[in-house]
């Protein structure tokens, strides 16, 4: 099992305010955490507020400020140090990784019709040389997250949050990225429209060849979608594994604090805890 | 089944398709007050443009009557007692001084004598938006003058100093708020982008700035100006003046707008994109708010054209020959007007509907731009 | 004898784009002591039809006549027939309580937890003010806030997300309604805190005897806490009936929908089966059964395209909105 990822001792903090002499005041987010994300794999990354899961997520796209530790980006073909890139070397990365955010409607610019908004990563990059050739990335990725080409001219204002959150994923795939973090991107949708969405990302991940990081509140989603997970409490993991393990034996008293919360669909059962007795496959 | 008529469909696909700018102008256009207060604006802009060719006489004291000093506006009639004509006349006015006045220039109004209104009269030289040479003016009368606001003491049209005090206050304005505008943009600009140390170095500049008292700066600036300057360069330096002193309020709203905007996700899209921070000022800051700062250049309109008749009513800004709203007021200021010459106060209604009309279409303006970002229901 | 009877409400909304429909036709009772759960989607209308209760809708809603809410007791009160402020207050905080999802917004950020506590008292009882500190104190202490005499005293944003849910309740329950309509009270919480927070409603319901009419779109919490469900969709009630029936046995095809579309935690490699196609925004309201262009199950050209089908008993108290010849 190779790593795409590789993160050794991790350490995120935040200036809490400025001070005009000495130093503010810290919170440490991500504390001395160490993670494996192994290629093409569905990874879950769990949490209540406070966990420092989308901290997390985001100091792996150098979108939040490392103290400390060392991230390792590996794919066969290029390999860097993400808490230590150089311009050129972070220019190469952009265009390997991207992320889908939790809110639809703050996610896309309201200004920009959506043909514009999934192909916005394409011209920033130069990975394309004509609009012609933009205009056929676009309809292909487009195609391939179920958006009806007819929409491509609308603003995002004329869509549904569940078609809002399919354009956000063909804006994160258009570049044709190796790893996408997922930050809670069915959270703000509908349970009918969740499934749906959840489904895609798995058949593109199919498709495309594609590792996720899933960052999520939502035990049952993660449980479902994904091939392991990391539980974290207050900045750090405290367990990890295969999802199937992790639900059927849980071993840190947070874990099983957190599966235990989780209501059961059985008004006779108190919580949908997975007995360890049930025969799972693999 | 849902009753989708090509109509209906046509009209959603228009909703689907519109860019924000469209959009705000069909909320713009919904709201009555504001339609309304546009055109008057669009109106009153126009005929300031067309000021020289609008007013009758020479607004200086070149074009002055001095037949007629202190006189009564004159109005257009059809009918008076000797019977009714087609065209609309006013009577002839007379000044005489003989023994009977005690040597004192009498003014008389001869109602035998009709002066018939004509159209495009050849008058007064001027020239038309600063580079036309012309001569003819929409209005005038043979055999004498016609004051539709009357005159002042020195026997100027009052109704053309108007007209072209209205363009010149705009263009004051037009100077003052353009350089607030660049002021505001840039330095509010770097303070909400940057954010940190950068930003508490310019809000403390800023809050310096607004709080300098206009009016004793424009006294020293006043004290400082050459007597001799020309108009020109004294309009100039004001509009300089008020300009530098406007900006403050405006790099605020740059600078908060900015920072929300800033942290919205789609610019972090942008950014995990490998946007440079050009492309995300250019692509997604600016546009976010280049309704508002429409909005805020129209309110600012009316506060800079208020400061100018502030300044020169009180002698600090421009003086005659340049006629701007304080500087008719200026005229205005003895009793003896105030009781005997009321209509030296008409240009005060024009200038009144003037900041009206800017203050309706600038709500108008932000209430159509407020709900831009359709958000969650 | 039901406490509370919401007989054809029929709600909609003046907007720009024209009138907008967002209830139709609800009808349900809730019995004294009971739990009913509200569920449904956005745009199911649940929330609409709480506020409607509590006549907290803004000034754009048109009520139509033939709309009843009924608050029963001595006397019995019809809620459209209240027009002044003050006639609206046994509903508003006193028979009836609300709490929201966002307890942040529903407190006053500059006043005290205690004194809008005793504010609320004050306005709804004869109580003096220092009877009133020692219910709220006590109150407090029993939604399981520690060292509530010194939390009494702190403002809102002292608290965590958790204890102001509590004191929420706590606030509500001062005034011992008859009925707490609950909105979505554990959306905004993490799963741990909002399993304290249900244990806790459970055993205040037990306590006080009192009814609650809880909305939320997440049917695990329902099915913990409430005694009969309804679900709503499109400003409709699909299905209708105890807790157990309809979980158990779902009648309509919605009901079906949304159970199957949640994660199944007993078979972790099932695939999710969404619902296909997309909430239909509100100013394309599909004809006959709101649900029909979604349902899967139904064959094209259908009675359910045309006509609107009426609630059919399909087992003991439980309802569905289904044509008699399709209940199985």
């Amino acid at each position: 099992m190779t790593s795409l990822v590789s993160v050794e001792n991790l350490t995120v903090t935040f200036p809490l305010g400025q001070r005009l002499f000495g130093a503010p005041p810290t919170l440490r987010a991500v504390k001395n955490v160490s993670l494996q994300i192994p290629k093409g794999s569905f990874f879950g990354l769990v949490g209540e507020s406070g966990s420092g899961k989308t901290t997390l997520g985001r100091a792996i796209l150098r979108a939040a400020p490392i103290e400390d530790g060392k991230i390792t980006y590996d794919d066969g073909s290029w390999t860097c140090n993400i808490a230590d890139m150089t311009k050129a070397q972070e220019r190469h990365f952009r265009s390997l990784t991207q992320m889908i955010f939790q809110d639809p409607y703050a996610a896309l610019s309201p200004r920009m019709t959506v043909r514009d908004i999934i192909a916005e990563p394409l011209e920033v990059l130069g990975l394309t040389k004509t609009r012609e050739e933009t205009d056929m990335r676009v309809r292909e990725i487009a195609g391939k997250c179920r958006i009806n080409l007819e929409h491509l001219r609308r603003y995002p204002h004329a869509f549904s949050g569940g078609q809002r959150q399919r354009i956000s994923i063909a804006r994160a795939l258009a570049t044709g990225p190796k790893f996408v973090v997922a930050d809670e991107c069915v959270a703000a949708l509908d349970v009918s429209i969740q499934a749906d969405i959840l489904n895609l990302l798995k058949q593109l991940q199919h498709n495309l060849d594609l590792t996720f990081l899933f960052i999520s509140h939502d035990l049952s989603v993660v449980a479902h979608v994904c091939d392991y997970v990391a539980v974290m409490y207050l900045g750090e993991i405290v367990e990890e594994g295969p999802t199937k393990q992790i639900f059927a034996n849980p071993q840190h008293s947070y874990t099983q604090a957190l599966l235990g919360a989780i209501p059961s669909l059985d008004p006779d059962q108190r919580s949908r805890v997975i007995r360890s007795d049930r025969n799972t496959s693999k | 089944m849902m009753h989708n008529t090509s109509q209906s469909q046509a009209a959603k696909e228009a909703y689907f398709t519109a860019s924000q700018r469209q959009l705000i102008w069909a909320r713009f256009k919904k709201q009555r007050t504001a339609m309304i207060a546009a055109v008057v604006l669009i109106v009153m802009i126009v005929s300031g443009l067309m000021a020289p060719f609008l007013s009758p006489y020479d607004p200086t004291i070149a074009g002055r009557d001095k037949d007629y000093t202190n006189g009564a506006p004159q109005i257009p009639m059809f009918c008076d007692s000797a019977g009714c004509a087609a065209r609309p006349f006013i009577h002839a006015v007379e000044r005489e001084r003989s023994i009977k006045t005690n040597f004192r220039w009498v003014t008389k109004i001869n109602e035998d004598k009709r002066l018939y209104l004509q159209f495009f009269v050849e008058g007064s030289r001027y020239k038309l938006f600063g580079v036309l040479p012309l001569d003819v003016h929409l209005f005038g009368v043979e055999g004498g003058k016609i004051h539709l606001f009357g005159t002042d003491e020195d026997g100027q049209d009052i109704f053309s100093r108007t007209l072209h005090a209205i363009w010149t206050s705009m263009k004051v304005g037009s100077i003052g708020v353009f350089i607030a505008f660049v002021l505001a943009l840039a330095i509010g600009g770097v303070a909400g982008y940057y954010g940190g140390v950068i930003d508490g170095v310019l809000q403390m500049i800023t809050d310096a700035v607004r709080t300098v008292p206009a009016i004793p700066l424009f006294m020293a600036v006043a004290a400082f100006m050459p007597p001799e300057m020309t108009a020109e360069a004294r309009f100039f330096y004001i509009s300089l003046i008020l300009g530098f002193i406007g900006w403050p309020t405006l790099a605020r709203r740059v600078r908060t707008h900015l920072l929300t905007e800033r942290n919205q996700e789609y610019i972090l899209a942008a950014q995990l994109s490998g946007a440079t921070s050009s492309h995300v000022i250019r692509r997604h800051l600016l546009p976010s708010f280049t309704s508002y700062i429409i909005v805020d250049l129209v309110i600012s309109f009316p506060y800079m054209v208020l400061s100018e008749t502030a300044l020169s009513f009180i002698g600090l800004g421009l003086k005659d020959p340049v006629s701007s709203l304080g500087v008719l007021l200026q005229k205005a200021t003895s009793a003896d007007v105030m009781l005997n010459y009321q209509w030296y106060f008409i240009p005060v209604i024009f200038f009144i509907v003037l900041v009206m009309a800017f203050v309706f279409v600038g709500d108008g303006l932000r209430d159509a731009a407020d709900p831009y970002s359709e958000a969650a229901s | 004898m039901s406490l509370l009877t919401v007989d054809n409400l029929t709600i909609q909304f003046r907007t720009d784009e024209g009138l907008i429909t967002a209830v139709e036709n609800v009808s349900f009772d809730i019995q004294p002591g009971e739990v009913l759960g509200l569920a449904g989607e956005s745009g199911s209308g649940k929330s609409v039809t709480a506020k409607a209760i509590m006549q907290l809708n803004g000034y754009n809603t048109v009520y139509d006549p033939g709309s009843k809410i009924v608050l029963h007791g001595d006397p019995d009160i019809d809620v459209f027939s209240l027009r002044r402020e003050r006639d609206m207050l046994p509903i508003r905080g006193g028979a009836i309580s609300m709490i929201f999802q966002e307890p942040m917004a529903s407190f006053a950020p500059a006043i005290t937890v205690g004194k809008q506590m005793v504010e609320q008292l004050q306005v709804h009882t004869t109580m003096s003010k220092s009877q009133a500190k020692e219910l709220s104190v006590e109150m407090l202490d029993r939604v399981g806030i520690t060292d509530p005499h010194r939390r009494f005293d702190q403002y809102v944003f002292e608290y965590s997300g958790g204890m102001r849910q509590r004191a929420m309740i706590a606030m509500a329950l001062t005034t011992k309604p008859r009925l707490l309509i609950a909105d979505e009270p554990t959306t905004a919480l993490d799963v741990t805190i909002q399993r304290q927070v249900i244990d806790l409603m459970k055993e205040l319901i037990d306590d006080f005897g009192m009814s609650i009419l809880f909305i939320t779109h997440d049917l695990g919490v329902i099915a913990q806490t409430a005694d009969q469900l309804a679900v709503m969709y499109l400003g409709r009630i699909m299905e209708r009936g105890p807790v157990r029936n309809v979980l158990r046995n779902p009648a309509h095809a919605y009901t079906r929908g949304l159970l199957n579309a949640l994660p199944n935690l007993e078979d972790l490699d099932a695939p999710l089966m969404p619902i296909p196609g997309d909430i239909p925004s509100p100013l394309e309201r599909p004809s006959g059964c709101v649900f029909h262009p979604r349902n899967a199950e139904l064959a094209p050209g259908s009675r359910y395209e045309t006509e609107v089908p009426p609630m059919t008993e399909v087992g003991p108290s439980h309802f569905a909105a289904l044509f008699p010849e399709d209940v199985r």
